[in-house]
């Protein structure tokens, strides 16, 4: 296994780090052990004897120990010695220092700085000023969206913009929410949710009923509270004994909140509901070793619905669901950058430096949840369709492009053009 | 998530400054700790010069009185001497990092940064995706404090907690430079610099500091005091001789031009664009010595990220002209081009595929290049497509616009600022189609194949078998168009 950069370069910065700490350390070291007893004594030890040195001659001085003469002598003889000791000192963290810096020249090639440079011309990248505004904004959105108030407070100052309060105040919510969930709070998560599905419900009732499915979220976060209150039941509430009913009843709490809460889920979820209420005979300490055990799953308690709440809130407020900084920084970090700079250096003499690109030559890979628009190339012209030339389906249910179906009709009849793409349908 | 791994040789080109940096402080900081040792031994030795006056003096004064004050006078050089190695000792202290210390030492804290993520057998996903967000992190704050934010800057990686890696004093120290020059047109703090990192750039062959002495002399010609001036020149500029020849016989006939002058080479000199020219300069050097990139990092990949996603689709400035979409029937071998539009056309193209089979004609139906949503299941809506509604608008449902641009929420490159951004770099590049569902945001593929409504229209597989499970009949409704047929009408279209 080979060595990552990082530890190459830590390991010099160990052995840079052990000068200053004398010789008990530099023992441990044994390879290094006849060159560690050559090396002067740590600098500031080295110092601290210096100065006991002097402060050793003022007593002197004090209790008239020593004659003005000898006091010279040792004193000029001190300098002397602890320049040179220190001396030597400096020189070994200069070489140990040096030593670092090969372990870092060996490890980076500076080709970042090249890459940067070949962004320059004709104009360098982001410069004019609606580029840098957007960018400033592109920060602050990111700062809003990771809950940073004081810095979008800040940047918002620098940058003599007004903040979107609504904004701020959503990202709050949405925060709060989640740090609510971590510590296992499902309330404002269905306070947030059951204000969306009314809301979006009455708005869109046409398209809902046409739809897919609902959200398991809100059932989701009723079943983390059910079971938390299973788990950990609250005591009792007195409640008001009706003067006319026979008997006090008490409703435990959990039964009570499965009426109320999720028995409405029904429709959906009629399987797990049954399961869910079929645990109110069985105590929790049993479900380790009973049918119950899917329940004591973290998966089930509030703290791993965040995420999927999260992408809810995201999708009622029009926001996208993961930071769009935070996806372009992923993308152009893992290879695009690096791939693209390739390209350049091999194309350059045709297509000279990116600035000048309007199409990057090469096709980068996208993962699939970073896919976010159709893109339709002709299989047999290899071009993008455009309204102009868009995509046309075949008979067979083949699509290539506009273009490249009138050419091959030109060419002969239209079986050609089945002829061609038959043979591929099978594949 | 597999395909969303950690690109280690690419992750680490981008952490070259977030290393080099800190080393070259050190390197920095070796400079001066030689410099505070010579300072402080010459003090040392001047210490022990004056004693040995003292004890030469006291020999031939023997008188009690002397004698003390000879005393007071040794022990107050001692205690000065003493005061001396102590400030020393602290400021070595700063600038030797030990393991001992309590302050880790910067390039200690960033190297190992660098090795949690190159740990990969031990590193989590989730603790991945931190690592990746911190990073992030990074460079928003490197970015801020190159574009002068530095209070948004600071108080961004307080509030991540990341002070120790980013590098907040150094870009100060740069800002206060470039300030001191634009708006003090000062040379003073550019030149203090430069003297202290004379020997790196004699060694890069770097000129800064003549163009600052150059600036210097300007200025003095400009305020008429020829004799200064003459004299600067002497003293700062004849120097530079071996390189600058040129330019110091140009300097030198300033003296007789004034600042009104029209002479080509002297108004140059004497614009005071000049200054705006030294903070390039002194920046571009800045830069150089520190291992600094000519952009932020943050640019660099913004734009590599935002050009690999970057499609003719994302572009808001130009609305997606969706009329193809309704376009229906082409017929190749009848040159019928005309747009025999919307639902009258498609509802006489269904029998014709039908009949298909054993058709001598190519039957063609235009499919619109569709964008994808974000995944959505009903109720969290669809998403809002008009770039002019702010994104904290209700959704849209998409067919209330059967023709509109085809913004998604999700993607980076339609995202309001960044779509400004995305402007200045290049499209992405496809060889092979990628259709995207518009209902569930899924890529379809061979297994969730693409099916077309009989107006064009293509969604995946699953997303349309799921809506017909919960109609009666199976029936489908195309959310751009609200056309409803049986499921299946739909049509399987193959995508090479």
């Amino acid at each position: 296994m080979s060595v990552t950069s990082a530890q190459e370069i830590l390991a010099e910065l160990a052995k840079l780090e052990q000068l200053t700490e004398g010789a008990t350390s530099s023992s441990t070291l044994p390879a290094k052990s006849s060159k560690a007893t050559k090396s002067a004594p740590p600098l500031l030890d080295t110092l601290t004897a210096f100065e006991e040195a002097f402060d050793e001659l003022q007593r002197q001085v004090l209790e008239d120990t020593t004659t003005v003469p000898t006091l010279f002598k040792t004193l000029s003889a001190e300098v002397e010695k602890r320049r040179g000791e220190v001396d030597k000192g400096l020189k070994d963290w200069y070489s140990g220092l040096a030593k670092v810096g090969k372990a870092v020249d060996k490890n980076f090639d500076s080709r970042i700085l090249e890459v940067s440079k070949t962004y320059e011309n004709p104009k360098p990248l982001f410069c004019d000023d609606e580029a840098k505004m957007a960018m400033d904004e592109v920060i602050l959105t990111s700062m809003i969206r990771r809950g940073a108030f004081d810095s979008a407070r800040a940047l918002q100052e620098e940058m003599s913009v007004t903040l979107d309060e609504r904004t701020v105040e959503l990202s709050q919510q949405l925060h709060k929410t989640m740090a609510d969930l971590a510590n296992g709070d499902v309330d404002s998560a269905l306070h947030s949710i059951h204000f969306r599905i009314s809301r979006w419900t009455s708005k869109h009732h046409a398209y809902l009923s046409s739809g897919i499915h609902p959200s398991a979220l809100p059932f989701q976060l009723h079943r983390a509270r059910f079971i938390a209150l299973l788990l950990d039941p609250p005591p009792p509430v007195v409640s008001i004994i009706d003067p006319i009913g026979p008997v006090k009843q008490e409703i435990p709490a959990a039964l009570q909140y499965a009426r109320d809460h999720l028995f409405p889920h029904l429709p959906f979820h009629e399987k797990e509901i049954f399961h869910l209420a079929g645990a109110l005979v069985y105590p929790p300490s049993t479900w380790a070793t009973n049918e119950y055990a899917d329940l004591l799953s973290p998966q089930l308690e509030a703290k791993a619905l965040i995420p999927s709440f999260k992408l809810e809130f995201c999708r009622l407020h029009g926001w996208p669901k993961e930071d769009p900084l935070d996806v372009v920084v992923e993308l152009g970090s893992n290879g695009s950058l690096i791939k693209i700079d390739k390209a350049r250096a091999m194309l350059k003499d045709r297509i000279g430096d990116v600035r000048t690109w309007d199409e990057l030559p090469i096709s980068l890979p996208l993962p699939q949840t970073m896919r976010y628009h159709s893109v339709f190339a002709c299989p047999v012209s290899k071009e993008q369709a455009t309204d102009t030339n868009p995509p046309k389906m075949l008979v067979c249910g083949h699509v290539i492009a506009q273009d490249s179906l009138t050419k091959l009709s030109k060419h002969g009849s239209d079986l050609v053009a089945h002829q061609i793409l038959l043979p591929l349908r099978i594949n | 998530m597999a395909e969303r791994k950690l690109d280690h040789a690419s992750a680490e080109m981008l952490e070259e400054p977030f290393i080099r940096i800190p080393y070259e402080l050190m390197r920095r900081n070796h400079r001066s700790a030689q410099r505070q040792v010579e300072k402080d031994f010459a003090f040392l030795q001047a210490t022990v010069k004056a004693l040995s006056k003292v004890s030469t003096t006291t020999n031939g004064d023997d008188s009690s009185e002397s004698r003390e004050k000879a005393k007071q006078e040794i022990l107050q050089r001692l205690q000065a001497g003493s005061e001396r190695i102590k400030g020393l000792k602290r400021k070595l202290e700063a600038l030797q990092p030990s393991s001992k210390t309590q302050s880790q030492s910067p390039l200690r804290t960033r190297l190992d940064v660098l090795a949690e993520m190159q740990n990969t057998s031990t590193i989590s996903e989730s603790d991945q995706a931190c690592w990746k967000t911190a990073r992030v992190d990074r460079f928003m704050v490197d970015y801020l404090l190159r574009s002068g934010k530095q209070s948004a800057a600071s108080v961004y990686a307080k509030e991540r907690g990341i002070e120790g890696q980013v590098d907040i004093a150094l870009f100060q120290e740069c800002a206060r430079i470039e300030r001191a020059l634009v708006k003090k047109q000062s040379c003073v703090e550019a030149l203090a610099w430069c003297g202290e990192n004379r020997g790196t750039l004699k060694k890069t062959k770097n000129y800064l500091e003549f163009s600052l002495r150059l600036q210097e002399y300007i200025e003095l010609c400009r305020r008429k005091q020829q004799s200064e001036a003459l004299a600067y020149a002497q003293r700062h500029l004849a120097v530079w001789q071996d390189t600058h020849m040129r330019e110091i016989e140009q300097a030198m006939s300033l003296l007789f031009f004034g600042q009104g002058t029209n002479v080509g080479v002297y108004k140059r000199l004497y614009n005071l664009s000049r200054w705006e020219t030294l903070r390039h300069q002194f920046q571009a050097t800045f830069n150089n010595i520190y291992g600094i990139p000519s952009h932020p990092v943050l640019s660099l990949v913004t734009s590599a990220g935002l050009s690999s996603l970057k499609l003719a689709a994302c572009a808001t400035t130009l609305p997606h002209e969706s009329a193809d979409g309704v376009d229906v029937v082409m017929s190749t071998t009848e040159a019928e081009t005309d747009s025999a539009a919307g639902a009258a056309a498609s509802a006489s193209a269904v029998p014709l595929i039908s009949s298909s089979g054993s058709s001598s004609r190519a039957l063609v139906f235009p499919i619109p290049s569709l964008a994808s949503s974000p995944p959505i299941h009903t109720t969290t809506g669809t998403p809002a497509i008009d770039p002019s509604i702010p994104i904290t608008s209700d959704p849209t449902p998409l067919h209330d616009h059967p023709d509109h641009p085809q913004r998604n929420v999700d993607c980076p490159t339609c995202a309001p600022y960044l779509a400004v951004l995305a402007q200045d770099v290049p499209y992405s590049h496809h060889t092979n189609s990628s259709l995207v569902c518009r209902i569930s945001g899924q890529v379809i593929d061979d297994e969730n194949y693409a099916l077309a409504f009989p107006n064009g229209y293509v969604y995946s597989h699953k997303a349309l078998s799921e809506m017909a499970k919960e109609t009666v009949g199976g029936i489908v409704t195309c959310p751009r168009t609200l056309e409803q047929c049986s499921f299946d009408h739909l049509r399987r279209v193959y995508i090479l």
